[in-house]
């Protein structure tokens, strides 16, 4: 009785702690008060609503760290819980349309072994080149991640046997237009996306790849002897960053960083910070050739970390800090991009908070 | 030299912890390592990154690196600068990095005590009981 009599007293006070809040946003909409009120409904469990509230808050307070990572972390159960319900659809009922949302949910979650496997069983269960087109398009995640041949080979297979099964398949043909791409197979990725463009006629992006591509002239006639070639110490080094990362890239705005590269050395230990996707660099507290040479050595220290992680086992680099009588240099990664932070003093969290906001991967937003 | 890194490997968190030369050569090893990735190579590799990562900042006319770290998505490396060598641990995922900071720098502090002959190799340690030295302990010739 006591627990009964607990449990609906802790109910009562959390509906009256969520009220409050709520009230405390309609009085004044700051970030943080949306954050506490987000908060009451991480505790009541209900992530719907804590991505309303963030949706909510982040068209009044775009590019909020905290806000971002709230709203990461309620997509992130949402999509765990669909997962789970689409695990129990398929023990009792199992469809492609299952299948694909599974694996598609656990791509973008970032977990592109698991995908993998799970393309592969939905190929054992039902097989199909639509099946076999997933399965490719994740051993192509697993490549970037891990930028070793055997997975690119592996991927480049998977989808070979798929376009070869549908030729009308589109994924399998994108997959292969990809890999060629960032192998430097010039050949073979004009082969596949006059293919795409068959099974995809009219679109004009992929008439201007294929004419991109018409321009690249030479290279290895076929896609193993390209992959050996840009292959160094058993690790690849692409070419080129994928279409879909370009489209990224060039989606995103970086107009947004500077003003928090200022914010992060405004008060703080920090002296220089910067700020790294592909080869453009933002660059804060430092002018001049010495804002070049110090964005060149930590792009050189990234490109260094992510080689060694690899080599090590560690899987895709996050981070790097190099401590000495020149101070303290930190660096957060993601696969695309990079944020450096160097002060005389050893950095604080607060510095590494917002590094690390600053690379967030958004696979979730 | 046992005794530099028993205290390493002993913390929580920690796969493996070695002591190597700074030219890439492993001096000792403890923890459980890899086969695909034995303790000699695994050490050459560990070198190789801190050449390649001192060459990156070297334009920056920066003094040699004291300790680096080096974090990936399943575990991370932290290292730190001993004479003529490093002490070097790795630690699974999830591991707090600040919390390895003071242990790391004893056991760069015990190796240079060490060497200089100022303390005896097989010295109990003065914060544990002495135990056995762990099944996978591989040694090298000493310095």
């Amino acid at each position: 009785m006591r627990r009964l009599l607990g449990r609906i007293w802790g109910a009562g006070s959390s509906t009256r702690g969520a009220r409050g809040a709520a009230r405390r946003v309609a009085e004044d909409p700051s970030a943080q008060n949306y954050l506490a009120l987000a908060q009451e409904s991480v505790q009541r469990g209900e992530p719907a609503r804590v991505e309303a509230v963030c949706h909510e808050a982040l068209a009044l307070h775009p590019d909020h760290p905290a806000l971002k990572g709230m709203l990461a972390r309620a997509t992130r159960m949402r999509l765990d819980e669909r997962a789970r319900q689409l695990q129990a659809e398929l023990a009792e009922a199992p469809r492609p349309a299952l299948w694909r949302e599974l694996v598609e949910i656990e791509l973008g979650a970032g977990r592109f072994g698991r995908a993998e496997a799970l393309a592969a069983r939905w190929q054992e269960t039902a097989p199909s080149a639509q099946a076999q087109a997933h399965r490719a398009r994740a051993a192509l995640h697993t490549f970037r991640e891990s930028a070793l041949p055997a997975d690119a080979q592996r991927a480049w297979d998977l989808a070979g046997l798929a376009a070869e099964e549908s030729r009308g398949d589109g994924m399998a043909h994108e997959v292969c237009a990809e890999l060629a791409r960032m192998v430097g197979a010039h050949a073979a990725e004009r082969a596949a996306l006059a293919r795409l463009i068959e099974a995809q006629p009219g679109q004009p992006e992929l008439e201007a790849r294929y004419r991109e591509a018409l321009a690249c002239v030479g290279g290895p006639a076929s896609f193993s002897a390209a992959l050996e070639a840009v292959t160094r110490g058993g690790v690849v080094t692409p070419l080129s960053s994928s279409y879909s990362q370009e489209r990224e890239v060039e989606a995103a705005t970086l107009a947004g960083v500077r003003p928090r590269l200022k914010e992060l050395l405004a008060g703080s230990q920090a002296a220089f910070a910067s700020f790294h996707r592909g080869g453009t660099a933002l660059v804060q507290g430092a002018t001049g050739p010495t804002a070049d040479r110090t964005a060149r050595g930590v792009r050189d220290l990234v490109r260094a970390g992510r080689d060694g992680a690899r080599r090590l086992g560690l899987g895709p680099v996050r981070g790097i800090r190099v401590l000495g009588a020149h101070g303290d240099l930190a660096v957060r990664s993601s696969s695309r991009t990079a944020a450096a932070a160097w002060g005389r003093e050893p950095l604080g969290s607060r510095e590494l908070t917002e590094l690390e906001a600053l690379v967030e991967q958004e696979v979730w937003s | 030299m046992r005794t530099v890194l028993d205290p390493l490997i002993a913390l929580a968190g920690v796969r493996r912890a070695l002591v190597i030369g700074a030219d890439g050569l492993l001096l000792e090893a403890a923890g459980h390592f890899d086969p695909s990735l034995p303790p000699d190579s695994y050490a050459a590799q560990v070198v190789g990154w801190v050449v390649e990562a001192s060459r990156a900042i070297a334009p920056l006319a920066w003094d040699e690196p004291e300790q680096l770290v080096l974090e990936g998505a399943h575990g991370a490396i932290l290292l730190r600068r001993g004479p003529g060598s490093w002490v070097a641990v790795e630690v699974s995922q999830g591991t707090s990095l600040a919390e390895l900071t003071i242990p790391l720098e004893a056991a760069a502090g015990r190796l240079e005590r060490l060497l200089r002959g100022l303390e005896t190799p097989n010295a109990p340690l003065p914060s544990r009981a002495p135990r056995p030295a762990p099944a996978s302990v591989h040694k090298r010739d000493s310095i």
